[in-house]
């Protein structure tokens, strides 16, 4: 039944017919059975369920339910009849990746959802992972993998990837980014599936080949960019081209449908500034400002981009940074979602250029505005005492 | 053929990995310019690779951890044994207490982990100006929420800073007390 579902997308003739990827409306929309436990299939099913409960129990999930919902509600109108069979899971990870095991457990993680510039976007890459879903391409990996001999480094690689097990560290995820090491070909033909599915959903299917190109603009000076993929994706420009042509091709004449920028921000809104700090956390600053100032492009220069913006500065602290950090604070001044460290940062820039009265003033408004902040002593002692 | 292999062997774990050894008496000098008085059962382990980090542990590392970075120059990494391609952030001399403990977040947490300052403090440091700070995080790869608390200060240019921590509750409670009193007693012993 399955195979024949497979069979009937492969034959079908989708709208890309000259894309290599190629789906027909109705491929494998039947819902996948659980497979017999004893079968290959089966033995990979349980692994990941096991998985999925460490999952459950995760300090990494954003926990969020509004968001929850929001995301598992995209997944699920591209999932179609596969919806029932999917868990999501949002991960505080600053890392753009979302993920898909073979028994349904969608991750997806903060940084992709930092880093997208609206819905389409976000249901660009979650789309993707569908594909691989319905493909089953995890499956012939695995089988793959048996025949090459390479099991046990598959599994490592399934379990890392799950964000578990020995392998699990975040430098070694960089090898996974999406989920199991897929080959070229898998992915190509997930990004062919996507994209129908999210043309389906009436997404403007010409924002996936956007991700990609935002993608290479932020790894542009291999400074530690906040993407894993593309150590084992095809190239960036090659997916960025072709999603670019075949979304042309998907849309023709007609309306090429919505990206939902404004529904977007909304929702991530309440979670931005805890993504934008764990950015900040990792100190890459010249790829963190790539990315703020594409932000910027998109939602405005707001208070937290900004703030953002200034931090990565003073960290780069290079030529006139410190200069253009001081006018970025100065911008954020009297916007309502300026956040408060923007106060305390003005003051530290200022106090590093020894003026004394200046800093004084910003660390004071700062501990008006936060007199229970954990660095409250520090700072009232930069008030007391003069810079060194 | 297998005594050559069962040689190069004894010569990786012990040369290479890093062993641990009994801290045997106080006062002690780590690295040659951080003196401190060790009191209870502490094992020293020097990593491979490092040029300014000493590990100790009473209860293994994946347990308690007290780590000292001493001496850590203008322009090296805090973290010198993060991956190259990782590219960890420099300590710079000129960098303020909050800039410091930003370079121990994104040690410990930067790739992906959480990280919450509990408190942040001037403190005076083997009668230097320095400062003390507490804190929360958890590792990606862990998963175990750890407490620390550090003691750091800039002397002659250089970072001379002492970290401990343990899983929150029961063995950060229990080990901090010793951790404490052996912060206190560092004595700085500038490198020439």
């Amino acid at each position: 039944m399955q195979r024949r579902d497979l069979l009937c997308g492969c034959c079908g003739g989708g709208l890309l017919t000259l894309w290599p990827g190629r789906i027909a409306a109705g491929v494998a929309d039947t819902r996948f059975a659980r497979p017999d436990l004893a079968s290959d299939e089966g033995g990979l099913w349980a692994l990941m369920d096991r998985e999925e409960e460490r999952l459950r129990r995760s300090r990494f999930l954003l926990g969020d339910d509004a968001l929850q919902r929001y995301v598992t509600d995209i997944a699920c109108r591209l999932a179609g009849n596969h919806c029932p069979d999917m868990r999501v899971y949002v991960v505080r990870t600053p890392y753009f990746n979302a993920s898909m095991a073979p028994n349904g457990m969608m991750q997806v993680w903060s940084g992709l959802l930092l880093r997208a510039a609206n819905e389409a976007q976000l249901a660009a890459v979650l789309a993707h992972e569908v594909g691989h879903y319905v493909k089953r391409h995890s499956l012939e990996r695995l089988r793959d993998a048996r025949a090459k001999a390479g099991f046990a480094q598959f599994l490592g690689l399934a379990l890392g990837a799950a964000g578990a097990g020995s392998i699990g560290q975040v430098a070694q995820l960089g090898v996974l980014a999406s989920v199991y090491s897929f080959s070229r070909d898998h992915e190509r033909e997930a990004d062919a599936i996507g994209l129908e599915l999210m043309h389906r959903a009436g997404y403007d299917a010409g924002e996936a080949a956007k991700v990609w190109a935002q993608l290479i603009a932020e790894n542009a000076g291999e400074d530690g960019g906040g993407t894993l993929l593309f150590a084992t994706h095809p190239s960036a420009d090659e997916r960025r081209d072709t999603l670019k042509a075949a979304a042309t091709t998907l849309a023709g004449d007609r309306n090429p449908g919505e990206t939902h920028a404004e529904r977007y921000r909304a929702h991530i809104a309440p979670l931005r500034l805890q993504m934008l700090q764990d950015e900040l956390r990792r100190r890459v600053p010249d790829s963190s400002l790539r990315l703020f100032d594409r932000l910027m492009s998109h939602h405005g220069r707001d208070g937290q981009l900004l703030y953002a913006r200034a931090e990565a500065l003073r960290s780069r602290a290079r030529d006139d940074d410190l200069d253009q950090a001081l006018a970025a604070l100065g911008e954020a001044e009297g916007l309502s979602d300026r956040p408060e460290e923007a106060v305390r940062l003005r003051g530290q820039i200022l106090r590093s250029r020894n003026d004394a009265d200046g800093a004084r003033k910003a660390f004071r408004d700062y501990l008006e505005l936060r007199p229970g902040a954990p660095d409250a002593p520090m700072i009232r002692s930069y008030i007391e005492t003069p810079a060194p | 053929m297998k005594l050559i292999c069962l040689l190069f062997l004894t010569l990786l774990l012990t040369g290479c990995g890093g062993q641990f050894k009994r801290v045997e008496s106080a006062p002690v000098l780590v690295r040659g310019s951080m003196e401190v008085q060790a009191g209870g059962d502490w094992n020293h382990h020097t990593p491979y690779g490092s040029r300014h980090r000493e590990m100790w542990t009473q209860h293994g590392l994946p347990i308690d951890r007290l780590a000292f970075f001493s001496g850590v120059a203008d322009g090296v990494a805090l973290d010198d044994l993060a991956p190259r391609n990782g590219k960890p952030p420099l300590f710079r001399s000129h960098m303020t207490p909050e800039d410091t403990v930003g370079l121990v977040e994104t040690m410990l947490a930067g790739n992906g982990g959480q990280f919450q300052l509990q408190s942040l403090a001037p403190d005076t440091v083997s009668g230097s100006p320095g400062f003390r700070f507490a804190y929360l995080f958890t590792a990606r790869s862990e998963e175990v929420e750890r407490a620390g608390a550090g003691r750091g200060a800039v002397v002659g240019d250089r970072l001379y800073l002492i970290l401990f921590d343990a899983p929150r509750g029961r063995y950060f409670d229990r080990g901090r007390p010793a951790a404490e009193r052996l912060m206190d007693s560092l004595r700085i012993v500038p490198a020439r």
